[in-house]
């Protein structure tokens, strides 16, 4: 269960934040790694990611995306400098293919803008609980019915994904195999996973509308919450400072700092 | 117009909120499943998806919920549990939403034969639909990742394509021939739950043939072509290429997005 649970309790800074101010926290990480291309810049907001995560006592739930982490910025020196060519200083030929330092500069400007990215919506989840996060999309404008559905898809992964162990489990017993044979073989045995997967998912929630209807539950209704949210002075401070430097990097990149392809993003 | 009012009046009935919860979380269930038996495209990589199957079939079965569930399936599967959340996010839960979308707004559009796919003919349709919405998502998503500088157009245009037609073309039709009769029968199709919508048409308009054949040409023949832009006939890749080299990519598949949003546009038309 707790496999699909990123939540860590804890009672760092971040922690203490309203999910709204963090959420904006997450969209200026996105905008400040977004508007620069070099990779000084964009190294500069991935440290204060870093930073963060380490601060709010979250980095070893983090452990199991570090590969995925590592592969996505390696995939990145490896694609941009082939496909995002210019500049003047030649690097090195390789088979016709020169590269500049400019591209490699590129490169590591964009794995430092993915790694920031990754790390600052992981940080939101580890250290939010998914009905705050529910509450506070109501409260951003998202209609109620849609965060129920979305929170409830969090709640029922685990069963799904149990399930479909279980079945994948009975289906090797008899002899399916998902693991030989060639790509067409495989794809169509897996079809004798994802059929009764499917079958038990809908026994399962054939009586899910009556049973949340009867607890209540009008789609169109106005709701009154539990839980509540507050948007504190700090709170506040911390968003509206957040969008200040989100702002402030967008002055910087309009003014020629931090790029190394002034034309593209 | 009817701008496809059954995206946003689907949200006011429970068993379409329950069905969106069953898209959503068997497409994510099922990408954590198979992740323990990787079918590599090139290995260390990539992998086709066997949950890529998912969108397609739960469309035609659930229609607007299947597309929000495709989205955020996709973003709770992929993109938060396994740690991809990124810019990129956005242009993956859009792809997706069109991935959810496209198969079953052409079905009850233009074909009036019920996608069981135990016959020839429904079988042809149910993969040409399938053909079309992996143009559309291979158009979509990289383009996004190209605009906003995360990952090349033509490299994960080339994989999202493949993946999803090899993974949707094999399963999508053995999952409607043994479940299709069985959801019609227990009532479980999105036209059962929103009265006053057709599953399959009483007449085909010539509009919404015109708007099926322009999402055929932007999503199968456009993401071919930008690709194409992008292995150097227009960008020149293979030259030692000026500093704006998205550009030309960029106008190409800008074009075909266009001539793909006329196209839904007919389609929304009533």
């Amino acid at each position: 269960m707790t496999k699909y649970i990123l939540y860590v309790e804890g009672r760092s800074f971040f922690h203490s934040l309203d999910p709204r101010a963090k959420i904006a926290f997450v969209v200026c990480v996105f905008v400040w790694s977004s508007v620069f291309n070099h990779p000084l810049y964009t190294g500069t907001v991935l440290a204060a990611v870093l930073a963060m995560v380490l601060a709010s006592g979250v980095a070893s739930r983090l452990k199991m995306f570090w590969f995925g982490l590592v592969s996505l910025a390696v995939m990145s020196l490896v694609l941009w400098p082939l496909f995002r060519r210019g500049g003047e200083t030649v690097l090195i030929q390789l088979a016709g293919v020169t590269f500049t330092q400019e591209s490699v500069m590129y490169a590591l400007a964009v794995a430092f803008r993915l790694v920031a990215m990754v790390l600052s919506g992981l940080l939101l989840l580890t250290t939010s609980r998914i009905e705050d996060l529910e509450l506070a999309l109501t409260k951003l404008g998202m209609p109620y019915s849609m965060a129920f559905g979305v929170s409830a898809v969090f709640r029922f992964i685990p069963a799904m994904v149990g399930d479909g162990l279980t079945i994948l489990a009975a289906q090797r017993a008899r002899g399916v195999n998902l693991v030989k044979g060639n790509v067409f073989s495989r794809m169509r045995n897996s079809a004798a996973v994802i059929v009764p997967l499917f079958i038990t998912t809908m026994r399962r929630f054939g009586e899910l509308p009556l049973a949340i209807e009867s607890r209540g539950f009008v789609p169109t209704a106005k709701r009154s919450y539990l839980l509540d949210l507050r948007f504190r002075a700090r709170d506040a401070a911390f968003t509206a400072t957040v969008l200040f430097l989100a702002a402030f990097s967008v002055y910087l990149r309009l003014n020629g700092y931090g790029v190394v392809f002034p034309h593209v993003i | 117009m009817d701008v496809m009012r059954e995206i946003f009046t689907m949200w006011r009935y429970t068993q379409m909120i329950t069905a969106f919860v069953v898209s959503a979380g068997l497409y994510a269930a099922l990408l954590f499943v198979f992740a323990a038996l990787p079918i590599w495209i090139i290995p260390g990589v990539t992998a086709i998806r066997p949950g890529n199957a998912i969108p397609p079939f739960t469309s035609l079965l659930f229609g607007p919920a299947a597309a929000w569930g495709s989205a955020v399936g996709n973003l709770i599967g992929f993109d938060i549990l396994g740690g991809a959340l990124t810019i990129g996010s956005i242009g993956g839960f859009i792809g997706n939403f069109f991935l959810g979308l496209v198969p079953y707004k052409i079905w009850h559009r233009v074909f009036r034969e019920e996608p069981h796919c135990r016959t020839l003919s429904s079988l042809l349709k149910y993969e040409f639909v399938i053909l079309v919405h992996s143009g559309v998502v291979a158009l979509i998503i990289p383009y996004w990742t190209e605009l906003v500088g995360f990952v090349p157009f033509t490299f994960l245009a080339f994989i999202i394509f493949f993946n999803e037609l090899i993974s949707a073309g094999i399963i999508a039709p053995i999952l409607m021939a043994l479940v299709y009769p069985r959801a019609k029968r227990a009532g479980w199709l999105w036209t059962d739950v929103m009265k006053g919508y057709q599953y399959t048409p009483s007449e085909v308009k010539s509009y919404h043939r015109i708007g099926t054949a322009l999402v055929f040409v932007a999503g199968v023949v456009g993401t071919w072509v930008t690709i194409l832009v992008g292995v150097g006939l227009g960008q020149p890749l293979l030259q030692f290429a000026p500093v704006f080299a998205g550009a030309p990519l960029l106008t190409v598949g800008g074009v075909f997005i266009l001539i793909f949003a006329v196209g839904m546009a007919l389609l929304a038309k009533d």
